[in-house]
């Protein structure tokens, strides 16, 4: 119980010393080495099934049947170690900015709640939690690993703004990381809606 | 009356349920509960010491935060935090530990329909799996009326958009501890009518009757 009375997560002098002396030696406090990643699992998008009951009347018998599943696009699911962060994304048509007419636009929405880290004050955006949107979404558009382009439907008029957002469960430490691995991950399983223009300026989705 | 639903129900039969707690590392409790493709986190904090301004320093504090799948909070997360809230409250003993706050974070990862009763289980199982002390635990269940008059239990997505209206009704899952003295026994076992919480959406008049037959049900 007095674990839980203090807000903060507080390492007295002897673990620091600790952890500096084996680090020293090579040594990391879980085992590992110095190079060596935790265990890492991707969980892609959710299996979404319908189920159908037949019913056969002259004997009775309920018969489940698997009638259709489909994954569920843009969703992620990453664990790395006992980190654990989920990743959604959402595509709307908007309006494009005047200067980037014909290139669609990419954001990246992560909130640091109280559920990872009970440090956390809900309802003020963290430093650290905005330094890390800020890396994810730098890493992702600098290196073009969407192309912005390929997402205007209508030049000048509509365009696709992709929305990532990551929900951080767990902190067990290197937050980047997994951060990255599931903005990627959610981004790999999402397909945007087919989008028609119709007549001058009717659209159908 | 024969009532066909999409997956094959019957009226009152619910969707299969999956509970799993300590998932969570560094939360002190926590709890994923899902009702077919429902499914909803909760993590639970605490006690932690303090309290807001406006909360009663004499008893333990909750404090609920609800995150939506995509998108910022808005007004409809706000609703969902005051009720939870209440309905917390109501089954947590609150006096063992004063001037402390109880955070119970909840985290919506697919919404199919009856999503606040699945919140609201969640929470529960959180608040077991943290230790927090509670009267009783709590179990809650959503339940809608169409328009010919006929009651379904647990809608999904596709069935909550056709009704015309439904409540959400929480109880305890002890009889004995919300019923007055003196209540009436019907064939020798207590009549269950204690309920912590009650919200109705839409319109449900004339439907009380039906309403509460399905529920005694349960």
């Amino acid at each position: 119980m007095d674990l839980r009375l203090a807000n903060m997560w507080r390492l007295t002098m002897n673990e620091k010393k600790f952890i500096k002396t084996a680090l020293t030696s090579g040594i990391r406090i879980d085992g590992r080495n110095p190079y060596e990643y935790r265990k890492l699992s991707i969980k892609f998008g959710r299996q979404v099934s319908a189920f159908s009951y037949i019913e056969e009347r002259d004997t009775h018998i309920h018969v489940h049947k698997w009638v259709s599943w489909f994954r569920e696009d843009g969703s992620s699911e990453v664990q790395l170690g006992q980190t654990h962060v989920m990743g959604f994304v959402t595509g709307q048509l908007v309006q494009p900015y005047r200067d980037q007419a014909n290139e669609g636009t990419l954001s990246i929405y992560t909130e640091f709640s109280l559920m990872a880290n009970p440090s956390f004050e809900p309802g003020r955006l963290g430093e650290f939690a905005v330094e890390l949107g800020r890396i994810v979404d730098r890493g992702l558009r600098e290196s073009r690993a969407v192309d912005t382009e390929s997402l205007c439907v209508l030049a000048g008029k509509l365009v696709w703004a992709i929305l990532i957002d990551l929900h951080i469960l767990d902190n067990g430490g290197n937050l980047v990381d997994a951060a990255n691995i599931a903005a990627l991950a959610a981004l790999l399983t999402y397909r945007r809606p087919e989008c028609s223009l119709g007549g001058e300026d009717g659209l159908e989705v | 009356m024969e009532v066909d639903r999409a997956d094959g129900r019957n009226p009152n039969q619910l969707r299969p349920l999956a509970c799993s707690c300590s998932i969570l590392h560094r939360a002190h409790g926590s709890a994923s509960w899902s009702q077919g493709d429902t499914k909803v986190l909760a993590a639970v904090y605490g006690p932690k010491a303090g309290t807001k301004k406006n909360e009663n320093p004499e008893k333990a504090s909750i404090e609920v935060i609800w995150k939506p799948r995509t998108g910022q909070i808005g007004k409809p997360e706000k609703e969902y935090e005051i009720i939870l809230k209440r309905t917390l409250q109501s089954i947590c003993i609150l006096t063992i530990n004063p001037n402390t706050t109880t955070s119970v974070i909840i985290q919506v990862v697919h919404d199919d329909g009856a999503l606040l009763p699945c919140a609201i289980n969640a929470a529960c199982a959180a608040l077991v799996d943290a230790g927090i002390p509670m009267k009783h635990l709590a179990v809650a269940i959503c339940c809608c009326s169409a328009e010919s008059g006929y009651c379904i239990l647990d809608p999904t997505k596709l069935e909550e958009q056709k009704m015309k209206g439904f409540a959400y009704l929480v109880f305890p899952n002890s009889i004995l501890s919300v019923l007055p003295e003196g209540s009436s026994l019907v064939q020798g076992e207590p009549m269950e009518h204690g309920i912590i919480t009650s919200v109705t959406h839409g319109a449900m008049s004339g439907n009380l009757s039906t309403l509460r037959v399905s529920v005694s049900h349960l």
